[in-house]
């Protein structure tokens, strides 16, 4: 087995075995140590993972730099040529969403619900930033929120057929869509939304979704809903 | 017919014990709330060999095998019927955050480095005693499988010893309502520049027990209250001028209650009590501070005092309008209790004490070391973990300056112990 070396800091009065001409407690150059005995233990050490680190957070930093560029190049064209119209704007909030998109992506805590749910709440907003610049219509709350509270009920289901073992753990999730349903009236109250049947279609399908899971789950998914609201 | 009926039983789960309610709301990135415990063999360790050990074992241990769900009121786990978490050679920082849909869904993470396997589990599951307990059978398995002569003489199976107990032990022996016997008044507070990208810096000091008890007994003190005095006086003196009495040095010391209320459970069981340090003149000499530490644990590690500290944790859960309270709006109250209560420690120092292997294993093994992550406002912690007559101690820090760990390991040297350094390299990048 190879030697492996042994310093010492005379200052510290320790022994070190990272093989590295400093101490690490009060930076003094160490000395070598050639008598063994006072070594009780030598560990595995560590990997190196610094240079790995590092080459990832240049990597975003790229990324931040090129959508920042891109926002100021279109900000100032867009100033300088028809100053009336926020399209720059569009290149901005796209910029953002992509950022933040591609953080959450490979963010490996970043659950796969989470990742979902942020893809769909940037889009939506990127909808809502898009009828704004073109004089808000209306639109994205009109179409774009239910449209979304659809797409979040068929990714229920689709989940519960991907993830099949867990099938119920996505019942709150139901539940989430018909609260989220129902604030849609509220927009509809405000008159913020003017198709207020695709509030109601909304609401159908999230309760039709919801009442079909505790129907043909059982009693599996029962207890889940039993232990969701345990207290 | 028997896996069907094994298909169609339903799935297990139980409710969080009172400690593990606050791990998964301050648990994040930047607080991961996650231990680790390594144990070192004499051997090379082989990840597929790891990989066939741990789901062996993992079967056996249904408190491993479990996942964090989020209800409406409160967190709770449930049976994790997915295949054991992937084993992989040690690439990233220890103590990184587990999160709940990664590695199969599991709240533990199994990896390797060289001869070291380390464990590292989300505090929801268990405490440091029955992590230990897994590490061990994991070990044993994985012994097992790269020596048939040793599979040939112990046999199969779990070892004798091995708790599996889930029992809420908090919950068996909560008695009464009590009152806060907390300290909540702010501690000083290690602070400084942060080690580049989220690293975390490791640093472990080992030494001779026989040494080490040598010295405690000559301050008529035990090896804890000796170390835990010694981290006070290393803060005193890294930091001297900005410690104020009202700002005391507060080291957390997290006291296993299984021997004081006769449990094995494997779930989370143990408090927290405080040596506290206020400084009233500009010089102490290590013997004072060693000796008012010695007092201040003593006069709290009682099983009376104990008891009083966890029915005080317990009574507030058992509030019934609280019980009533949605998980979101209990997570900002729980938070805000947090982080109140943990600025008002310095630091945490965990014992996890003497680590016994079976003796048909023992020739195998060459030591064992334990560490935990940052929290809020504590920045240096400390874990101490023996393994023969090797005491391993194991500094982590997210900090640059080293001037706590450096009076700390010299205090131990200028008594007269051989003290060997090692550190995972980020003091040098």
């Amino acid at each position: 087995m190879e030697e492996q070396t042994q310093k010492e800091c005379v200052k510290c009065g320790v022994i070190l075995l990272d093989g590295e001409d400093v101490c690490p407690l009060c930076r003094g150059v160490a000395k070598n140590c050639p008598d063994r005995g006072r070594v009780i233990y030598r560990g595995q050490g560590y990997p190196e993972l610094w240079a790995k680190i590092r080459a990832q957070r240049v990597v975003r930093r790229i990324i931040l730099f090129l959508v920042l560029a891109a926002d100021i190049i279109c900000g100032v064209v867009n100033f300088q040529v028809n100053p009336r119209s926020h399209w720059s704007f569009l290149v901005f909030g796209a910029g953002a969403a992509v950022f933040h998109l591609y953080s959450l992506y490979v963010n490996q805590f970043c659950g796969y619900l989470a990742r979902i749910n942020w893809t769909i709440v940037d889009v939506l907003l990127f909808c809502v930033l898009c009828d704004w610049v073109m004089g808000f219509q209306g639109w994205s709350t009109s179409f774009a929120l239910p449209s979304a509270i659809f797409c979040c009920n068929v990714i229920v289901l689709l989940l519960m057929i991907v993830n099949r073992r867990y099938w119920y753990s996505y019942m709150l999730y139901e539940i989430a869509n018909i609260i989220l349903s129902g604030l849609l009236f509220v927009l509809v109250g405000f008159g913020l939304m003017k198709q207020p049947i695709l509030a109601e279609s909304a609401l159908i399908i999230s309760v039709l979704v919801f009442l079909g899971t505790v129907l043909i789950g059982g009693a599996d998914a029962r207890k889940e809903l039993e232990r969701r609201f345990h207290i | 017919m028997a896996g069907k009926r094994r298909r169609h039983r339903a799935r297990s789960w139980e409710k969080l014990d009172n400690t593990a309610n606050v791990f998964p709301v301050i648990a994040g990135e930047e607080m991961s709330n996650t231990y680790r415990i390594a144990a070192e063999l004499k051997e090379e360790i082989s990840g597929t060999l790891l990989q066939e050990a741990l789901a062996n074992t993992l079967p056996h241990f249904p408190g491993f095998k479990q996942r964090l769900r989020r209800g409406v009121f409160w967190y709770y786990l449930e049976e994790n019927v997915k295949p054991a978490p992937k084993v992989r050679k040690e690439h990233n920082y220890p103590c990184r955050y587990i999160h709940e849909s990664r590695s199969n869904s599991y709240l533990f993470r199994v990896c390797y480095f060289g001869c070291r396997i380390n464990l590292e589990v989300f505090h929801v599951l268990a405490d440091g005693s029955g992590g230990v307990g897994f590490l061990k059978e994991l070990c044993y398995e994985y012994l097992r499988l790269s020596h048939s002569d040793l599979r040939e003489k112990v046999g199969d199976g779990l070892s004798a010893g091995t708790s599996l107990d889930r029992e809420d032990s908090f919950l068996r022996n909560y008695r009464k309502p009590s009152k806060s016997v907390y300290k909540s008044t702010p501690a000083f507070l290690i602070k400084g520049e942060k080690l580049p990208g989220q690293s975390f810096g490791i640093m472990h000091g080992r030494i001779s027990v026989q040494q080490i008890k040598e010295v405690a007994k000559r301050y008529g003190i035990s090896i804890n209250e000796y170390l835990v005095a010694d981290f006070i006086y290393a803060t005193w003196k890294a930091y001297r001028g900005k410690i104020r009495k009202n700002r005391p040095i507060r080291v957390a010391v997290p006291v296993n209650l299984r021997p004081y209320f006769d449990s094995m459970t494997t779930k989370n069981f143990f408090v927290m009590v405080s040596a506290e340090f206020a400084p009233e003149r500009e010089d102490y000499t290590f013997e004072e501070i060693a000796q008012l530490t010695a007092e201040s644990l003593r006069s709290q590690i009682t099983k009376e005092n104990l008891e009083a500290i966890f029915s005080y944790n317990v009574s507030n859960e058992q509030v019934f309008v609280a019980k009533l309270v949605p998980l979101p709006l209990k997570n900002a109250a729980i938070r805000l209790v947090y982080m109140k209560k943990a600025l008002a420690n310095t630091t945490t120092v965990t014992n996890m004490g003497r680590i016994d292997v079976a003796e048909e294993y023992k020739p195998y093994f060459a030591g064992f070391h334990c560490y935990l992550t940052f929290s809020a406002g504590q920045y240096i912690k400390v874990g101490l973990m023996s393994f023969e007559d090797i005491l391993t101690i194991s500094i982590s820090s997210a900090l640059v300056d080293t001037s706590v760990q450096k009076h700390f390991f010299r205090r131990i040297a200028k008594d007269g112990v051989d003290v060997s350094i090692e550190t995972n390299g980020v003091w040098y990048v």
